[in-house]
């Protein structure tokens, strides 16, 4: 970085201060970003008929709703907030399956979020109808 | 499992469930039901998926699947929620953004509360003190000589008890007597007064014998003391104004490192 010295340094560093609810906006908007991105990439279909200005909010919800369920990183938050698109707004209570693990204080954050990948992974295996899906799912141990 | 309706979230499942033939949603059922422990839950679903092929059943999954892996490449596991991210220089990952603007601040410990401090009152100035002369030396103390033992005291015998004594009238007084026939002469007596009776005396029982005393060893000769120097004297000090009382300061919760 290259030094700075009299009022034009003054300038300078001024221009270069960024506030903390800047900051911590440009994560928010940059978490955001990021997701919705993947979701049109993959999901172009359902992408094209969603008012996305307006579902920035329903994900910073769930996004707090992953804080609670102990994801902190911000992989295991976007994992939680995509399953949440994919399955609905209160499926961390609605699928027993899936609320068992998110309540698991021993289950470690990563663990959880590849337990939340697997299962959307099973469910659309399972509903499409393919060959493994006419296999009965191995019940719950 | 009930079927999803919001709006803006579980539009894939709802699209899902509205095309599933009612068999899948029974297995649906089995695939959402929980199992002994969340560990136990988590390890079937991952061998499940595991053991699937790597062909999708369909456009839904292969989406998903799709989708875990782009999150995986796109969000930091090490990155918490909410902080800017950039590339990482590997090309692989990526990383917390730092701030440019703000430097790392080490992180403070947490400082207890502090007590309220009274007024201190000024302090008088205090005056030179003198110089302290010089003390001479002390002489060597001489050494005593040794006490000789004491020999024992014999047992003193017991009293006997002495009658009552009557009392003795006064005599009147006698006349000088001239020498008569070789005898000397005697001068005259003065009167001698009554005695009162004397009382009768108890029986004195008899005394112990003391026994002998040790001899006391001689005590050694003290060595001289060596003189002390003088103290130069010490200058004054000024006085030392009041200081005010300060009010108690609060607990300083601990600060951690940005």
């Amino acid at each position: 970085m290259k030094s700075v010295t009299g009022r034009a340094g003054v300038v300078e560093t001024s221009m270069n201060q960024i506030s903390s609810e800047q900051w911590a906006r440009m994560g928010r908007d940059s978490f955001d970003a990021r997701l919705i991105a993947i979701i049109r990439r993959n999901h172009p279909e359902q992408a094209a008929k969603m008012d996305f200005a307006a579902l920035v909010g329903a994900f910073r919800r769930q996004a707090t709703k992953a804080q609670h369920h102990g994801l902190t990183d911000e992989h295991s938050a976007a994992t939680y907030v995509y399953t949440a698109w994919l399955m609905g707004e209160e499926f961390d209570t609605r699928i027993p399956a899936v609320a068992q693990i998110l309540a698991d204080r021993r289950m470690k954050a990563r663990e959880k979020a590849k337990a939340l990948s697997n299962f959307s992974r099973l469910v659309f295996r399972t509903l499409s109808g393919g060959a493994a899906a006419k296999e009965a799912p191995r019940s719950a141990a | 499992m009930s079927l999803p309706t919001p709006p803006a979230l579980g539009g894939p499942l709802g699209d899902a469930l509205a095309g599933a033939e009612p068999a899948a949603t029974q297995q649906l059922q089995q695939l959402a039901a929980p199992a002994a422990d969340a560990a136990g839950k988590a390890a079937d679903l991952q061998s499940q998926a595991a053991a699937a092929p790597d062909t999708a059943a369909g456009p839904a999954e292969a989406a998903t699947a799709n989708a875990a892996k782009d999150l995986g490449n796109e969000f930091s596991s090490a990155t918490p929620t909410g902080a800017p991210a950039v590339p990482c220089a590997c090309g692989d990952c990526i990383k917390s953004a730092v701030d440019p603007a703000l430097p790392a601040i080490p992180g403070t410990p947490a400082l207890p509360a502090m007590p309220d401090m009274p007024a201190m009152p000024a302090m008088p100035a205090m005056p030179a003190m003198p110089a302290t002369p010089a003390v001479p030396a002390m002489p060597a103390t001489p050494a005593l000589p040794a006490m000789p033992a004491m020999p024992a005291m014999p047992a003193m015998p017991a009293m006997p008890a002495m009658p009552a004594m009557p009392a003795t009238p006064a005599m009147p007084a006698t006349p000088a007597t001239p020498a008569m026939d070789g005898l000397p002469a005697l001068p005259a007596l003065p009167p001698l007064p009554a005695l009162p009776a004397m009382p009768a005396m108890p029986a004195m029982p008899s005394m112990p014998a003391m026994p002998a005393m040790p001899a006391m060893p001689a005590t050694p000769a003290l060595p001289a003391t060596p003189a002390m120097p003088a103290m130069p004297a010490m200058p004054a000090m000024p006085a030392m104004p009041a200081m005010p009382a300060t009010p108690a300061a609060p607990a300083m919760p601990a600060v951690p490192a940005l």
